[in-house]
Parts: C-alpha cells; sequence; structure tokens
C-alpha cells in the first residue's frame, strides 16, 4: 500500500479525498494509534485556527465600510459601455473628408496598411503612433459630442491604469488616443467604409469590435461625464487621482 | 442606482465579517486586515462592470485582497525572516498517546502560530481552513494549481502544529 501523505490525510480532513482514499485513511487509523494522534493533532490545529479568527464575525460593521457602499456609483458596468459605444456609432453622415485635409488629419486606409504615415499622426522612438499638432490640440480641446472640425471625440474615460483615453473619429476612421506623459498615443485605430457621397459610414454601423476590444483591454475605471471632462480639458489632462 | 448596483452592494456587504476575518489571518491584526478590505471594498465598486455575474463573489474579494496584501508585502521589502522549511520527520515528534490533547493553549498562540507561516502558505491555510474554500476554490483564488495549493496546505498545517506544540506547556516531551 503507498505510504498516507500528509496532501492525502488533509485532503481527507477537509473533505476533500476520494471515497476510496476515505476509507483507506479510516482503516489506516484504526490500525494505527500513531497515525490517529497525527491525525488529530492536524485536525486540532484547524479547528483552534477556526477560532482563532473569529473575532470579526460578529459585532457590528465598522461605519468606514458602510460608508463606501453608501457611495453613488460612478462607473460604467462594461456591458452598458458597450451598448453606449454601439449606439454612438449609428450610420451617419459625420464630416467632409475635405475638412480633415485642412487640419492635415488623415487617417484611415493608407495608415492602416503602414505605407503612408498621415500628417496628423506620427511614429515615436518606440513605434508608438504619437497625435501630433493640430490632431493632437483637438483631443485635449474638443468636448465629446461636439461636431465641429474634422475630429469628433465620442467618449472619455480613465482606464484601469488611470490614464485618460479619448475615442474619437474622424473621416475614414475610428479610434481610441490615450494620454501617456504628455502624448496623447494612438492605442488602436478601426477604418470605416467611405460613403459614395463621401460621408463616413463605420463599417457595418456598430462599434467596431477593435475599439471594443482596445477598451475592455485597457479596462475602464471611470466613464468621464461632461462635467468631469469638462473639468479635465480646463486643467489640461492632469493625471486623475488615484 | 439601478437594480444590479443595489444587489451588489448588498452582497458585498454580507461578505464583510469573513473579508475581515480573512484580512485578520493574513496580516495577524483587525486593523491592518480592515485596511485590506477597505482598499478592497474600494477597488470592487471601481471595477463593478468587470464582475461576472454568476460567479463567486467571495473568491473575487479574496483575491483581490490577496493580491493587495503581497504587494504590500512586496513594498515594503522588509528582509524578514520566516522559518526555515523542516525535514520530514517532524510529523513523528512530540507523538504521544498519553498527550491531552485539549491541553491549554491561548487563540492568541494560535494567531502567533499562523504569523510564523510563510505568507503562500498562510494564505491557503486561511482559505482552506478558516474561509472553507474548496481546493479548486483556493487554487483559482491564488492562481496556482491544486497540486501546489495541497503541498503548501500539508507543509502549513504541519508547521502550524509544530508552532503550537512549542508554546503548549502540555506537550512537553519527555
Amino acid at each position: 500500500m503507498d505510504k498516507l501523505t500528509d496532501e492525502v490525510i488533509n485532503a481527507w480532513l477537509d473533505g476533500e479525498a476520494t471515497r476510496q482514499e476515505g476509507e483507506r485513511i479510516e482503516a489506516a487509523i484504526s490500525a494505527s494509534p500513531e497515525l490517529g494522534m497525527r491525525v488529530a493533532r492536524l485536525s486540532r490545529a484547524n479547528r483552534l485556527l477556526g477560532s482563532a479568527f473569529a473575532e470579526t464575525m460578529s459585532g457590528p460593521i465598522p461605519q468606514r465600510f458602510e460608508a463606501i457602499l453608501r457611495q453613488p456609483r460612478r462607473f460604467a458596468p462594461l456591458e452598458s459601455l458597450k451598448a453606449a459605444l454601439s449606439g454612438l456609432l449609428t450610420p451617419a453622415p459625420i464630416m467632409a473628408a475635405a475638412a480633415s485635409l485642412a487640419l492635415g488629419v488623415v487617417l484611415g486606409g493608407a495608415l492602416l496598411a503602414g505605407s503612408t504615415m498621415a500628417p496628423g499622426i506620427a511614429p515615436d522612438g518606440d513605434g508608438r503612433m504619437i497625435a501630433t499638432a493640430p490632431m493632437a490640440m483637438q483631443l485635449a480641446s474638443v468636448a465629446s459630442g461636439v461636431s465641429e472640425g474634422p475630429l469628433r471625440v465620442r467618449l472619455s474615460l480613465i482606464d484601469e491604469g488611470g490614464r485618460y483615453c479619448r475615442q474619437f473619429e474622424t473621416a475614414g476612421a475610428s479610434g481610441l488616443a490615450c494620454l501617456d506623459a504628455g502624448e496623447w498615443v494612438i492605442d488602436t485605430l478601426a477604418s470605416g467604409a467611405s460613403a459614395p457621397d463621401g460621408a463616413y459610414v463605420m463599417a457595418n454601423g456598430s462599434a467596431d469590435p477593435a475599439l471594443v476590444a482596445a477598451i475592455e483591454r485597457r479596462g475602464v475605471r471611470q466613464v468621464l461625464d461632461s462635467q468631469e471632462e469638462a473639468r479635465a480639458i480646463a486643467n489640461g489632462w492632469r493625471a486623475p487621482a488615484n | 442606482m439601478d437594480e444590479a448596483g443595489i444587489r451588489f452592494r448588498a452582497e458585498l456587504r454580507a461578505l464583510i465579517p469573513r473579508l475581515r476575518r480573512f484580512g485578520h489571518s493574513l496580516t495577524g491584526s483587525v486593523d491592518d486586515g480592515d485596511d485590506l478590505v477597505q482598499g478592497a471594498l474600494e477597488k470592487a465598486l471601481l471595477r463593478e462592470g468587470q464582475f461576472q455575474v454568476g460567479s463567486r463573489l467571495d473568491s473575487w474579494m479574496y483575491k483581490i485582497m490577496q493580491n493587495a496584501w503581497i504587494d504590500q508585502k512586496r513594498s515594503a521589502a522588509r528582509q524578514r525572516q520566516f522559518i526555515t522549511p523542516m525535514s520530514d520527520d517532524i510529523v513523528a515528534v512530540g507523538v504521544d498517546g498519553r498527550r491531552d490533547f485539549d491541553a491549554k493553549i491561548s487563540l492568541r498562540q494560535v494567531r502567533d502560530a499562523m504569523m510564523q507561516l510563510h505568507p503562500d502558505e498562510r494564505s491557503v491555510l486561511a482559505l482552506v481552513s478558516i474561509e472553507g474554500q474548496s481546493y479548486r476554490e483556493a487554487a483559482e483564488t491564488l492562481g496556482i494549481p491544486i497540486g501546489t495549493v495541497m503541498s503548501r496546505l500539508a507543509r502549513a498545517r504541519l508547521r502550524l502544529v509544530q508552532a503550537m506544540d512549542d508554546v503548549d506547556p502540555d506537550s512537553e516531551k519527555g
């Protein structure tokens, strides 16, 4: 017969042993007072452990915890965020390509193919895509939902790492830019389809999966409401308090 | 607040005594444990949208607390020495058929013995022996294989028994 290991004896004490193991242990205990003592000592240690840390199991819940639970909800559940995103990106003519050219923000096909870098975006030494002025200025200053200029911001959020991110659209593309050490880094760029009249529509009219995936990957600590966003714009997107 | 938000808070509230006990058993202090609970509650509310409805809220909370505790210990970078592994023959030490297993040992001494354990072993013991998690649940909470739960648990209990023997006047071996 195999040696009864401590693992097996513990599993039996914890109700995790198979019936076969249990029978083996019970038989072994009957045959060996020494084993019986060993099991009894383990069992006693376990029992005392439960009593030793029972102090917090009774009595009122401390006020500091009640206060936390009373705080209003500030953070949008991811599911509702996804719904909000798909709602925001329903097909709609948004902006003329000419306007974006005027600002030098051309995203989309050429950039995604990697053949030409758009004037509004430049690579940095680490291979990241960085928004250059004036796109960076637009990202820093435009309120969500305001339709002026070629860049339209849909949503501002703080990710799990505490960085501000803005979901934007421009002619032919939508993307997510996140502020990192003073630079708006393009996290994700998804191409949209151009309608025959030049107006922009999202392919299939819903949130691009790449965008949703990017937001899921970063995690959402907080979606900014319009007041919070206005404050962030006013104070130059200083790092949010943790 | 919507119904899901209210329910989430009610479930968190109901868990608080157990979370405090877990914090106490990890840190050895009710106050330090409560600091872990507070951080975990705040984090849980921040991540409310990430909680998968239908999964175990207690496991999720234990995991948040455990991770925060390990982070704290790392950042404190205290070079505290934990007792070194014992040889296998320790199981035979002190075995004496005449011993009285209801010997007087104070619960404070049990807590002290718990604090002598390596943090990894203490976590497993707290989850399984105190919080009543199954091996599978503890493995998921700690992100380790079940086999590792079993071996850590065996080592932890062995050390606990020995530490308790050391302070138990009735366990003097003649």
